[in-house]
């Protein structure tokens, strides 16, 4: 065994394991590109896993007709009857949306969020250890993505770009419980903190926490984001999910949502990447202050929002919910058409938008 | 001549290694009960138990890589603790164990315990997360055991890889 240690195989061996480290220090202060290493191997094995990823979803197409046909036959019911739901709802958000129409004129709201760029990509590979769903898609920084962009499908926010290579990247789900989003409830308004748990993310749901007490929150509500973050992450009236149940944090000071996100974060194979949109990597205007007070001022969601232009009014209205619902059951890029951004802190308490919701 | 075959014996097992993570990271294949096995460490173990610990820590490093690229975690991590386990493996088998299928199967499982208990470790441990057991019973462990699983094919593939190229480089 000395002998080893003083062969050229262990000085060969030992300096692979430097060079691997010193690769390693540089990706930890790199904050989120790959170092050149991983770079060249994306390359080598970006052809063989998007063609491996091909073949396994089209073999899963075939067969899931099969497998899955109960299955389809109860989602069928299920979606029949949100069908039904959306419907009914939808008459009540074109009224919402005739007097969002009509604030907006009072105070000189602009139109926002018409300002999306997005970048499509297939998801090529899973983590085979991650327990939140993350996954690798097949664009990296030669496709214009950068790290920390918004990553949505039609049906809503997926996730967040986490690491970026020459022709990969990652992507952290919203199920994940590093990942902090700033949203509110569309029908009470009330914002929270949209987060995974462990437990929730074996069964494919995330939380929304820091809701009031008196919050009015309930099943089967509509959550988006709500647009003001630390650093400008994601835009507002990304649409995450609905919710399907209402429990008391285990504090007693708040209360919890479950989410059912509305995009199949775990299953999901083709997504877009926000590339750019208004306010991206800005600080939102008053951010903590505005958010933690219950002023009823309306204008108050707008103003929290990430308008470069100082006195400009970003909507938090009606009409962007009724958007938001209209998009959520039809194509969805352009349901991300509202601004939306992420919050950090803990959220406003409901008051402002309960008077304004009954009026609405 | 001698290079030539060299060249087409360590070119097949960087291929094997890259067809392994391929399968490894592909959605939904190989998948039960949302558990997937770690195929390149498999096959990185039955590399160093054929060619010793130069060989295995080598592949062992670029199996590594290859984990990186779809790993949640810092690049560099899987690639330095293969290189450490393929060389670790092979220096085993040159001073300690025989080379058989039942030591095999016990340093992929030693193996897999080293790479997945660190893992929990650090991304789920020391972080508190709640409930962290749960994730250890019902995932880590059973990565772990069926991973080791497919010990049998690798020792069985790298085993008649390297005899049918010791042949070849004793023919000629």
């Amino acid at each position: 065994m000395n002998a080893f240690f003083r062969s050229g195989r262990f000085k060969i061996l030992l300096a692979i394991l430097i060079v691997l480290s010193a690769f390693t220090i540089r990706a930890i202060v790199s904050n989120g590109f790959s170092p050149l290493v991983a770079q060249i191997a994306q390359v080598i094995t970006t052809p063989f896993q998007s063609f491996s990823a091909f073949l396994s979803s089209q073999v899963e197409d075939t067969l899931g007709v099969f497998l899955h046909a109960q299955e389809t036959a109860e989602e069928l019911e299920r979606t029949k009857e949100l069908l039904r739901e959306a419907n009914e709802q939808l008459i009540d958000m074109e009224h919402y949306k005739s007097e969002n129409e009509q604030y907006r004129e009072m105070l000189n709201i602009r139109e926002e969020n018409e300002d999306l760029t997005i970048q499509p990509a297939s998801v090529i590979a899973r983590d085979h250890s991650d327990r939140f769903g993350s996954f690798v898609i097949d664009k990296g920084s030669y496709h214009g993505i950068t790290p920390r962009s918004p990553v949505i499908t039609a049906d809503g926010l997926v996730g967040i770009i986490s690491e970026v290579g020459l022709t990969q990247s990652k992507v952290t789900t919203i199920l994940d419980v590093r990942l902090n989003i700033g949203a509110v409830d569309v029908r009470s308004q009330d914002t929270g903190v949209v987060s995974g748990t462990v437990e929730l993310a074996a069964q494919g749901y995330c939380q929304l926490s820091y809701l009031p007490r008196d919050s009015g929150v309930a099943v089967g509500d509509l959550v988006r984001t709500s647009g003001s973050d630390s650093g400008g992450l994601f835009p507002r009236d990304l649409v995450i999910g609905n919710v399907v149940e209402v429990v008391q944090d285990p504090s007693g000071l708040s209360l919890n949502a479950v989410i059912q996100p509305a995009a199949d974060v775990m299953e999901v194979n083709d997504v877009f990447v926000v590339t750019s949109f208004l306010g991206m990597g800005e600080e939102p205007l008053g951010s903590g202050e505005e958010d933690a007070s219950s002023s009823a001022d309306p204008s108050q969601d707008g103003s929290s929002a990430q308008d470069p232009a100082e006195g400009d009014a970003a909507p938090a209205s009606s009409s962007q919910e009724a958007s938001s619902s209209e998009a959520s059951s039809q194509e969805g890029s352009s349901a991300s058409s509202q601004g939306a951004s992420s919050q950090e802190d803990a959220p406003a308490s409901s008051e402002e938008a309960s008077s304004q919701e009954t009026g609405g | 001549m001698k290079k030539k075959i060299l060249f087409q014996k360590y070119f097949l097992y960087f291929l094997i290694l890259l067809f392994s993570y391929v399968i490894q990271a592909t959605p939904g294949l190989l998948s039960i009960g949302g558990n997937k096995p770690l195929l390149v460490l498999g096959a990185v173990v039955a590399i160093a138990i054929k060619e010793k610990e130069l060989v295995g820590g080598i592949y062992g490093a670029v199996g590594g890589i290859f984990c990186d690229l779809s790993a949640l975690t810092y690049f560099g991590l899987y690639s330095i603790s293969f290189l450490l386990i393929g060389a670790a493996v092979g220096l085993m088998v040159t001073f300690l164990v025989r080379d058989k299928l039942s030591n095999a199967a016990l340093l992929t499982l030693g193996g897999m315990l080293f790479v997945k208990l660190w893992e929990y470790f650090f991304a789920y441990g020391i972080w508190g997360y709640d409930p962290t057991g749960q994730i250890f019973w019902t995932r880590i462990l059973p990565t772990v055991l069926y991973s080791t699983l497919w010990t049998p094919l690798w020792y069985w593939l790298f085993g008649r890889l390297s005899e049918y190229f010791a042949r070849r480089l004793e023919v000629r």
